[in-house]
């Protein structure tokens, strides 16, 4: 029995991942430890994010019509296969948490100062709560119409913010040293390029799977030259001192003022960051609620989002004492911590299951490694 | 607070847990149970005052402390 029945074509698929990908990196830009030299970092992040894709893209094209964790069962076994499974999902949970931490750590420290954490948590965890309950399809619709309206504010807010461009800001070029760019760019490619590993939860539901490979590319490429922009712009914008923000996309729009009638646009900016948090935290609840659900062959995951979603903001809570704490350890620690995720995980189970000749071309056949042994001795 | 608490895991309970219940679902109620009190105990634990170590921190040194990071 099927646990979901949406379906997704591939336009969505793309907007997706674009606002998973955008979601938390416009809150803390990628490849910043690079200076003015960060848009070089994120072009090098986007190829080697590409080679992380093509990794679990072979997987999902060798296993169509499976989620990573009836993968796994079928690679592994039922044993080491749920020991995986769980490891991956602890990936989707903690980022889910890390994502909404970000997001109320955003909100409490620069506009609602007075509220109380855990108000924004609830707020924000209940949309996505909704969201996830309704499946992929509802997701991906909400995804479309957000990430279309925000890339025109996008464009809208750098057209208001060329005349403040110093291009001076960006030369000289290349004066990173190769370790602290490479590094750089290893970030950008692991938060949040490669972050799209979690779709090999949504890949199964996509309407034509021959376009999973594809819309996945496209999607990369696409965030990953959106994020080249905003962090040219940024620096154009705000020059050295942008380094010593926290969040310099909104330092950079808050100079925004065209004729005194065209100003505080960070507002409605930040309510567009928001929009694709929630994109991104609903994907991610619904990957976590899906996979518990196939892990324990339950007949539907909906009944586990609330629960998920109530550990995930306790997660949220207990994640980072402050957003300098957060900035340390996407800069730091999190290029290591979720490589065997993205890349480690999906690739070993490649590997194995190329030696083990396992696979499912057909999404409504039995795989070939798992044939009852009336049918071999037939043959 | 502590009641407040109560009284969300309560709505949450009706909302979720007895329509499993009718539904004879008992798996999935199960699963959703044994969450949801791990949710419920933890949430207790913190309005208390437990103080639990953040996480974000934790790997950070770790991280560092096993790799000569070139960002640190």
């Amino acid at each position: 029995m099927a646990l979901e029945k949406g379906r997704i074509n591939s336009t969505g698929l793309i907007m997706l991942i674009f606002g998973f990908a955008v979601g938390s990196s416009a809150l803390a830009p990628s490849g910043r430890i690079a200076g003015a030299d960060a848009w070089i970092a994120i072009l090098i992040g986007i190829a080697e994010a590409l080679l992380i894709a093509a990794v679990f893209l072979l997987l999902t094209k060798r296993f169509p019509g499976k989620t990573l964790v009836e993968i796994s069962d079928i690679v592994y076994g039922p044993y080491l296969g749920k020991i995986i499974s769980v490891i991956f999902l602890w990936y989707l949970f903690h980022l889910g948490s890390l994502v909404l931490g970000n997001y109320t750590g955003y909100f409490s420290s620069l506009f609602l100062v007075r509220t109380p954490p855990i108000v924004l948590l609830a707020s924000i965890i209940l949309i996505c709560v909704s969201a996830a309950k309704k499946g992929i399809e509802v997701i991906t619709r909400c995804g479309v119409i957000i990430v279309s309206v925000g890339l025109f504010f996008y464009l809208l807010t750098t057209f208001f913010l060329s005349k403040y461009f110093e291009i001076k800001y960006l030369q000289p070029v290349l004066t990173t040293p190769a370790p602290q760019l490479l590094w750089a760019a290893h970030g950008a490619a692991t938060f949040p390029l490669a972050e799209t590993v979690a779709f090999l939860m949504v890949f199964p539901f996509l309407n034509n799977k021959r376009d999973t490979v594809p819309a996945t590319f496209t999607g990369i490429i696409f965030t990953g030259l959106v994020m080249t922009g905003v962090a040219v712009r940024n620096t154009v914008v705000l020059g050295p001192s942008e380094k010593a923000y926290i969040y310099p996309s909104f330092h950079a729009i808050t100079t925004i003022n065209i004729a005194e009638i065209i100003n505080r646009v960070e507002i409605v900016a930040s309510l567009f960051i928001l929009c694709m948090g929630f994109l991104k935290t609903a994907v991610l609840l619904y990957g976590v609620s899906l996979g518990t659900a196939q892990l324990c062959s339950l007949r539907s995951y909906r009944p586990l989002v609330v629960p998920v979603a109530v550990l995930m903001s306790i997660l949220a809570l207990y994640n980072f004492p402050n957003p300098v704490e957060f900035v340390r350890f996407v800069n730091n620690a999190y290029p290591v911590y979720a490589l065997p995720f993205q890349l480690v995980i999906p690739l070993l189970t490649l590997i194995i299951a190329v030696i083990r000749k396992t696979e499912q071309r057909d999404g409504n056949s039995e795989p070939k490694g798992r044939r009852p042994p009336t049918e071999s001795k037939r043959r | 607070m502590v009641l407040l608490l109560i009284a969300l895991f309560i709505l949450i309970i009706l909302l979720e847990i007895v329509p499993l219940v009718k539904d004879r679902q008992w798996k999935e109620l199960a699963v959703a149970s044994v969450l949801l009190a791990a949710g419920f105990i933890l949430s207790v634990l913190i309005m208390y005052d437990i103080d639990f170590p953040f996480l974000a921190p934790v790997i950070s040194n770790i991280m560092e402390k096993w790799v000569a990071l070139p960002g640190s």
